[in-house]
């Protein structure tokens, strides 16, 4: 089990940063999402051992944090938020300097830390002085060293943050092949939906310090059957009087399509029926599914209203128990 | 094992003991710190009275060289107060090579580097121990080993009829015992000065502000207290003048300004303080509270 919380409340003086979480979590490729103070980057260095936890358990991988710290940390391979480095180092000592850290031969440190950083695309610039390197490229360093003990679990925190987007591309492009072709588990802490859904299978939504959400992202994205997305060609003016006339309400979407959403226990029908009266052709139309934003927002909506959304509790078989 | 065959690929060799994960920290120390010309310098510089005093106990014994010389064979004795000596003076040196040090804990808050040695699997103490050991072994190069490599040379170039041989087991092997105790005393006050010194800031040359006016500050405070109270105890609040009175009982000098209990219990308070203060600033930084 790559992640298990019981009762677990983390506090910084008298604030509670995670308020008493129980979950119990595998996952491939994880997500923590949530807006900026929700408790995720807490939860990450709670689990390293940086932070002290306030109450209750909590596993990785079924190593007590506790108890197990040094274990966890031999096993998990972390790439912190912030500008972390040696100054006067170049990446390969630095790399080198830190698999003898992680208990890595200095011989097998040296060589992976050549290796690493080719595999991270640092490799042209491996002998460079570290404080000489760009951001993107120090967020790639930071990668590197999380990645040079070979951890069974990488947690990268906020890795994107700060990038351009052809670096962010970049990046997000090494943890997804990194999803697709290691055995490592991955966790990624983020404020950003869209890193989130290209790299990962499940997510965590947390906010203020508790999971509003958790689960498999696909089977989250459930189908609204009220809303469609079409593409039309021939009078279309006609053919929205007619629909708006039943109640239909309209909004333009990407591509030259529209959102048409109809009032409850009206038939998809409708708009063929519709179509043909006035000869309009539909070229393209699909019930439009929810995207994770959708899903954070109402999940952060639900808290709100006093409901914690666990889409997964009644699937078949859920990522999340 | 390849971390990448056209793919990424986790390590799955063996890895070594706790222990020799954190010597690597001195080890990348030194690496960095030793490319440096002027630190090559200071060091040699700091080495210079080792030099003298090894060619003075040389001199002492060869009476060809003395008489050539045409120096007068009634040099001072190689004994406690000669050893003593040095290594007040080595105190002194090592006071100056401190300075090349104080940036060890600084640099780490700086870049926030405390927080991959943390994520790293080693404890907060090994990190504390890492950083120590950075500190405490050219210290000890100093002052432990250059008095023992000294006191092995006099017991080996002595000549037959001398004090050394005739009255060794009474008079100098005791020596050897004070030589490592106070070398010992001198290293880990220092060494925990600086380290205290670089936490406490994230500007390299105020940790060595820091360190000297910690030094010269507490001295100025030592005397003055107990100079108004007229109570001699109270210069056991300078670590420097408990250091030099635990010197002086090591080798029975008999000029102490302070008790022997009064100089232990001032090194003893400052190790003490300097730890606490130590781990309070690492478990903050690793926390991200700066």
């Amino acid at each position: 089990m790559l992640l298990e919380l019981d009762h677990f409340s983390v506090a910084y003086g008298r604030r509670l940063a995670l308020c008493d979480v129980t979950l119990s979590m595998e996952s491939k490729a994880l997500g923590l999402l949530g807006p900026n103070g929700a408790g995720k980057s807490t939860l990450i260095r709670t689990l390293l051992g940086l932070l002290p936890a306030y109450s209750g358990q909590a596993r990785i991988e079924g190593l007590d944090v506790h108890r197990q710290g040094k274990r966890i940390r031999e096993l998990v391979g972390y790439m912190p938020e912030h500008e972390s480095y040696l100054p006067g180092m170049t990446p390969v000592r630095f790399l080198r300097f830190m698999g003898e850290m992680c208990g890595l031969p200095p011989g097998a440190a040296t060589e992976r830390a050549h290796e690493v950083l080719f595999y991270v695309g640092l490799g042209e610039v491996r002998y460079r002085p570290i404080d000489g390197l760009s951001y993107g490229m120090h967020q790639k360093v930071r990668l590197a060293q999380a990645l040079i003990h070979g951890p069974k679990v990488l947690i990268l925190d906020e890795p994107t943050n700060g990038l351009d987007p052809d670096a962010r591309k970049d990046m997000l492009r090494l943890i997804g092949e990194m999803v697709e072709h290691s055995d490592s588990k991955i966790v990624i802490c983020s404020h950003l939906l869209k890193d989130i859904e290209t790299c990962c299978r499940d997510v965590l939504v947390l906010k203020k310090g508790q999971v509003v959400a958790s689960g498999n992202i696909e089977e989250m994205k459930k189908t609204d059957d009220n809303v469609f997305e079409l593409r039309l060609k021939g009078n279309v003016d006609r053919f929205m009087a007619d629909l708006a006339q039943i109640g239909c309400q309209m909004a333009p979407g990407e591509h030259d399509s529209y959102q048409i959403s109809t009032p409850p226990g009206t038939s998809p029908r409708v708009f063929f029926e519709t179509a043909h009266r006035h000869q309009v052709q539909i070229r393209h139309f699909y019930a439009r599914r929810d995207t994770l934003e959708d899903i954070f927002l109402q999940a952060l909506l639900d808290e709100e209203n006093g409901k914690t959304a666990h889409p997964q509790s009644n699937r078949k078989e859920p990522a999340v128990r | 094992m390849p971390v990448y065959d056209y793919t990424y690929q986790t390590w799955k060799g063996e890895r070594r003991g706790a222990f020799l994960r954190w010597l690597a920290m001195p080890r990348f120390t030194y690496m960095d710190l030793f490319k440096k010309r002027q630190v090559i310098i200071l060091f040699m510089f700091c080495c210079l009275q080792f030099l003298l005093r090894l060619a003075y106990q040389y001199l002492r014994v060869n009476e060809e060289l003395l008489a050539l010389l045409k120096i007068g064979a009634n040099l001072p004795d190689v004994d406690a107060k000669y050893f003593r000596g040095f290594l007040d003076g080595q105190l002194f040196a090592s006071l100056v090579f401190s300075f090349t040090l104080t940036a060890v804990i600084t640099d780490d808050l700086i870049h926030h580097a405390i927080v991959l040695y943390m994520s790293k699997p080693i404890s907060r103490w090994e990190y504390f121990a890492g950083k120590f050991l950075t500190v405490f072994l050219p210290l000890s190069f100093l002052t432990i080993i250059q008095a023992v490599a000294l006191y092995v040379i006099q017991i080996a170039i002595a000549p037959e009829p001398d004090n050394w041989h005739l009255y060794f087991w009474k008079d100098y092997a005791w020596i050897l015992k004070s030589l490592i105790l106070y070398g010992g005393v001198i290293s880990v006050t220092l060494s925990l000065l600086i380290l205290t010194a670089s936490c406490l800031t994230k500007n390299r040359r105020y940790s060595g502000i820091i360190f000297l006016v910690t030094i010269i500050g507490l001295d100025l405070i030592a005397n003055t207290t107990s100079e108004i109270l007229l109570n001699k105890g109270y210069l056991a609040i300078s670590p420097l003048r408990a250091v030099l009175d635990i010197g002086k009982y090591c080798f029975h000098t008999a000029d102490y300004r302070l008790s022997l209990l009064d100089a232990w219990g001032g090194v003893l308070l400052c190790w003490e303080i300097c730890t606490f203060i130590l781990y309070r600033r690492i478990s903050r930084a690793a926390r991200y509270e700066h």
